[in-house]
Parts: structure tokens; C-alpha cells; sequence
């Protein structure tokens, strides 16, 4: 309950406000939002079956008929980017939960011990952080075969070690805060000061860098999908769009460029949030 | 002075830091007894060791401290061979602290309802609705007006002495065998200390708690305790009834601090304790 309190906060008091007023902020809201909200009513609002092939208008230029023309099967490319909106949102949104859940748990353990747990636990981040974001996602993803949710575990397992750092440092820094002591003295358990009394003070960060990875974790799918080891085809992911209208790019350039275009908006829109929600909730996250 | 009644018995407690410049002692061979429902008085400036002491008997010392000897013998158990899940146990049922300054005290992201309430529920698991009843007795038993608005408060919407009684209610609010009072009064205005420091007295004698009063102030001291234990450097220099000491002090630092108190009328220049414990 503790842990949605800034979520609430936002929600119902002048932090919303202050969000919408940051210039960045409100470009951020308004992409994020109209995205989410593509995602869900994608079946209301997608003129054509993304799957459906109209082999009369293949490789159609935009159009009345087809807005952002058609591929080379004369699937509707606007249809495909409104479904592949929620590939690309449900793989990011799951895959920032699951990495934001086991980021807090390692941090707060790691934090809050300290000393053998936490030297383990820090080198075992050590060796995640080593390796290039992609070059890891492309090992486990090729390794765990394609499928959504193998593209959810292998940017999970990429992103983790960046918020056990993040949650671990601000643990530090409130571990030896007097409210903490005062909370053992009153024969609080460990679980207890962990979740209850430290969990909402990481909140903010954690929100903050949530948001900023969404766009981060957009781009590292579509990426896995253009190279073909992530979301296969015929799903109208963005990146598997990109990577199929390639071999047109010189004369039929609306099959790559739309879905493309669209993840440079959507990592945008999220990059941009996740900066405004930092300085609304003035958060310091270079350390 | 030791007798039946004893509820807390330190024997030759002698505590360190590990620093980077090698072990400092910060409290060396201190012993002392406490009766049921006693006061007892711990005064010494800063540094002294006062509040180590005061850790040492929750085993809440910072982690940089160890206990070189000693023993605590609380309710017939020496604390110091508990393990942490007994100790814990022990913490805030039947020991409590309350610390200098009540805003840091608490934590400010929680309401404070939840704060007190934490208590009943981890020690005797209340469920939510009980504990919170009891916390809210506990509030209006400390005299905070409006006890259902500062339920739902955070601690940062409080005044000094309306936090540092919300702190006393956690600490008493299972009605501990022992308190551990280190300078409750330190950081309020004047105007709230004597209130504060009645609320305690009361309490304390409604529940038969004993109560080791951590302080600087030797008026305070000689105003509410039964006994007096006077430090310096980490070492028991008088310790003894109140009266006692304050009649015919023992100790020449003692002595000095005595003279230490300014007097109305008095004219002339103080004397540094140095200069007088030289004499």
C-alpha cells in the first residue's frame, strides 16, 4: 500500500500539476499517454486486420485508403504500428516490473546488511554491468530462443543490475538516518524496517528510472526484433516492421521509416517524462 | 545496593569504537543497579559515554562498537548472550528508548499512525483496527489534542513537543519494564521541556517503569531521579543517591560540575572545569 503512496500522491495532489507545467513534461504526457491509450484501444481504432493481406495494393504509398501505405504482403502499415504498440508496451512495462522488482529486493538486501552480502551481491552486479546492454540482451535472447516473453526475461536479466545499484545507493544513504535506529529499538524485524520504513524513501528514484528505461527498453526490443532473435514475424512488432521493409528502403521508404519513426517518438515520449518526473520529485540519480 | 527488586544490573560494561586511528574506549568498567520503578540519572558531557551506555543496554550500538566486557542482566537474563531475535523481542516491549530529537526520530514518509501502531502489532500481533485504537489511547494518554488528525499527520506537520510525545507514546505503548531516556528534553523550547518531562514522570509511575535519565543537565537530574550516576571520559566517577551526592560530592568533578551552575546574584567569573579540578 506504502509503496504506491507517491503513485497516489501524483495522482491526486500538485505534483501532477507541476508535471504538466515542466515543458518537458507535458510533451512526455501527452506521447506516453496517447500511446497507452493506442495500446489498449488498438482493436477500436486500427482501421484494418494488422495480419490481413491486401495483395492488390502491395507496397502501397500513403494513401486515403491506407494513411501510411502497405507492405510488401499489402498489410496496412498503420494498422501493424497500432498493434505493434502493444507488443512494444507490454514487453517494456513487463519488463521494467520484473526488473524493478528484483533490482529492490537485491538493493534493499544489499544496502541494508551490508558486509559479505553485500560484497557478493555487488560483484555478482559487477559482472551484469561488464558487458554492453545490447550484446547481453542479443546472448540471452539468442540463447532462450524467440518469443515475447523470452525478449521480457533477457531484458530483464540486462536491466536488473542497474537498479540494484541505484536502490543499494540510496539505502546507504538513509541506513544510518536515526528514524532507522529508532525503528530497531522499538523491535521492528528486518523485513519490516526493509519494506515498511525504507521501501517508500526509494520510491521516487525508482519511479524516475522506471521511466526512463520504458524508452530504453523500447528501443532494446525493437532492436532484438530487427535482428531477428527477438518478437518474430508475422507479429507486428516495430523493430520486426523496420528490419522487413529494409530491402525497399530505397523506393518504397514509408515500410521502414513509420514503425521506426515510432519508436524514436515512443522512447521519446518516456525519456522525456521520466526527465520531468526528476525534477518534479527532485530526485538525484548521477552518483 | 544491589537488592531483589533489581530490574537492570550492568556489570564492568566496557564498550569501544573500532576507528580508523585504532580502538577508542568509550565506556570503561561501568556498573550500576536499578530498582523497580526507580530513576536513575546518568549525567556527563558530551562524549562522556552516557549514550553508549544507554545503546548498549538495547544492543542498538552502531556497528563500528563492540562490547569488550561486561555484563547486562535485565530481568534475570544477561542480554548480551541473547540472540538478535530474542533481543528483538525484548526491544520496545520491554525496553524502550527515547532519543534526543523527536523529528529525526521519526520517519517522515510514514504517517503517524502507523508509527505507533507498528509497535502493538510486531510485539503482540494486534491486527490493524486493534492496534490503532491503541495507539490512538496512547496519543490522547499524552495529552496531543486532536488525537485523529495527528494519527493521520506526517511527522513534519508536527511541532517539537507534539513529536517528542508521539515519540514517548511509542515507547511506552506496551508499557516497557525499562525506559532509556537519553535527554528527551534537549532540543524543545523551554516552555515545552517541564510538560514533557511531567508526562514522563507520569507515565513512568503509572506503569512502574524504571528509567535511566540520560542528561547533561544536573538540575534536571537532581529534580526527577532517585539515584545519580556521574561520567566522565567513559568512567563512573560518582554514582550514588541523589541527595547523597548532591550534599557531599565525592569526586572532585563532581564537585566542579556543582560549581558549574551559574547562581542568580552571583558575581565573578565561572571557573573552567579544568582550572578547578586542578585546584
Amino acid at each position: 500500500m506504502k509503496t504506491n503512496k507517491i503513485i497516489t500522491m501524483l495522482i491526486k495532489n500538485e505534483k501532477l500539476i507541476e508535471l504538466w507545467r515542466h515543458p518537458n513534461g507535458k510533451i512526455g504526457i501527452i506521447i506516453s499517454v496517447v500511446l497507452v491509450l493506442m495500446a489498449v484501444f488498438a482493436p477500436l481504432i486500427s482501421p484494418y486486420d494488422p495480419n490481413y493481406p491486401d495483395t492488390a495494393n502491395r507496397l502501397a504509398p500513403p494513401s486515403i485508403k491506407h494513411l501510411l501505405g502497405t507492405d510488401q504482403l499489402g498489410r496496412d502499415i498503420l494498422s501493424r504500428i497500432i498493434w505493434g504498440s502493444r507488443i512494444s508496451l507490454s514487453i517494456a512495462f513487463l519488463a521494467v516490473f520484473v526488473t524493478s522488482v528484483i533490482g529492490l529486493v537485491v538493493g534493499l538486501v544489499s544496502g541494508y546488511y551490508g558486509g559479505k552480502i553485500d560484497t557478493l551481491l555487488m560483484r555478482i552486479t559487477d559482472i551484469f554491468m561488464a558487458f554492453p546492454r545490447l550484446v547481453l540482451a542479443l546472448a540471452f535472447a539468442s540463447a532462450l530462443g524467440p518469443g515475447i516473453y523470452n525478449v521480457i526475461i533477457a531484458i530483464s536479466i540486462v536491466y536488473w543490475s542497474f537498479y540494484a545499484r541505484l536502490i543499494r545507493g540510496v539505502v546507504l544513504q538513509i541506513r544510518n538516518e536515526l528514524y532507522i535506529q529508532a525503528a530497531k529499538a522499538v523491535g521492528a524485524s528486518d523485513v519490516r524496517i526493509m519494506f515498511r520504513h525504507i521501501l517508500p524513501m526509494v520510491t521516487a528514484p525508482l519511479l524516475v528510472q522506471a521511466t526512463l528505461d520504458i524508452g530504453g527498453t523500447i528501443l532494446l526490443a525493437s532492436g532484438l526484433g530487427f535482428l531477428g532473435i527477438g518478437v518474430q514475424p508475422p507479429t507486428p512488432e516495430w523493430g520486426v516492421m523496420v528490419s522487413e521493409g529494409r530491402r525497399f528502403i530505397t523506393h518504397e521508404w514509408w515500410v521502414s521509416t513509420f514503425p521506426g519513426l515510432f519508436i524514436l517518438i515512443a522512447t521519446l515520449g518516456f525519456n522525456l517524462l521520466g526527465d520531468a518526473l526528476r525534477d518534479v520529485l527532485d530526485v538525484k540519480l548521477k552518483r | 545496593m544491589t537488592c531483589l527488586e533489581d530490574i537492570l544490573k550492568v556489570n564492568n560494561l566496557t564498550v569501544s569504537y573500532r576507528t580508523l586511528r585504532g580502538k577508542v574506549k568509550a565506556v570503561e568498567n561501568v556498573s550500576f543497579n536499578l530498582g523497580k520503578g526507580k530513576i536513575l540519572a546518568v549525567v556527563g558531557e558530551t562524549g562522556s559515554g552516557k549514550t553508549t551506555v544507554g545503546l548498549a543496554i538495547l544492543r542498538i550500538l552502531p556497528p563500528n562498537a563492540v562490547i569488550e566486557k561486561g555484563e547486562i542482566w535485565f530481568n534475570g537474563k544477561n542480554i548480551l548472550d541473547l540472540d538478535e531475535d530474542a533481543m528483538r523481542r525484548i526491544r520496545g516491549k520491554e525496553i524502550s528508548i527515547i532519543f534526543q530529537e523527536p523529528k529525526i526520530t521519526l520517519n517522515p514518509v510514514l504517517k503517524i499512525g502507523e508509527q505507533i501502531a507498528e509497535v502493538p502489532i510486531e510485539h503482540l500481533g494486534l491486527d490493524k483496527k486493534e492496534a490503532y485504537r491503541l495507539a490512538r489511547m496512547m496519543l490522547e494518554r499524552t495529552g496531543v489534542p486532536d488525537p485523529d488528525r495527528v494519527m493521520n499527520s506526517y511527522p513534519h506537520e508536527l511541532s517539537g513537543g507534539m513529536a517528542q510525545r508521539v515519540v514517548i507514546s511509542i515507547a511506552m505503548i506496551l508499557r516497557p519494564k525499562l525506559l532509556v531516556a537519553d535527554e528527551p528534553t534537549s532540543a524543545l523550547d523551554v516552555s515545552v521541556q517541564a510538560q514533557v518531562l511531567d508526562l514522563i514522570q507520569e507515565l513512568v509511575r503509572e506503569t512502574g517503569t524504571s528509567v535511566i535519565f540520560i542528561t547533561h543537565d544536573l538540575s534536571l537530574a537532581a529534580e526527577i531521579a532517585d539515584e545519580i550516576l556521574v561520567m566522565y571520559y567513559g568512567k563512573v566517577v560518582e554514582y550514588g543517591d541523589v541527595f547523597e551526592v548532591f550534599k557531599s560530592p565525592k569526586h572532585p568533578y563532581t564537585r566542579a560540575l556543582l560549581n558549574a551552575i551559574p547562581r542568580i546574584g552571583f558575581r565573578g567569573r565561572l571557573k573552567s572545569l579544568e582550572e578547578m579540578i586542578n585546584e
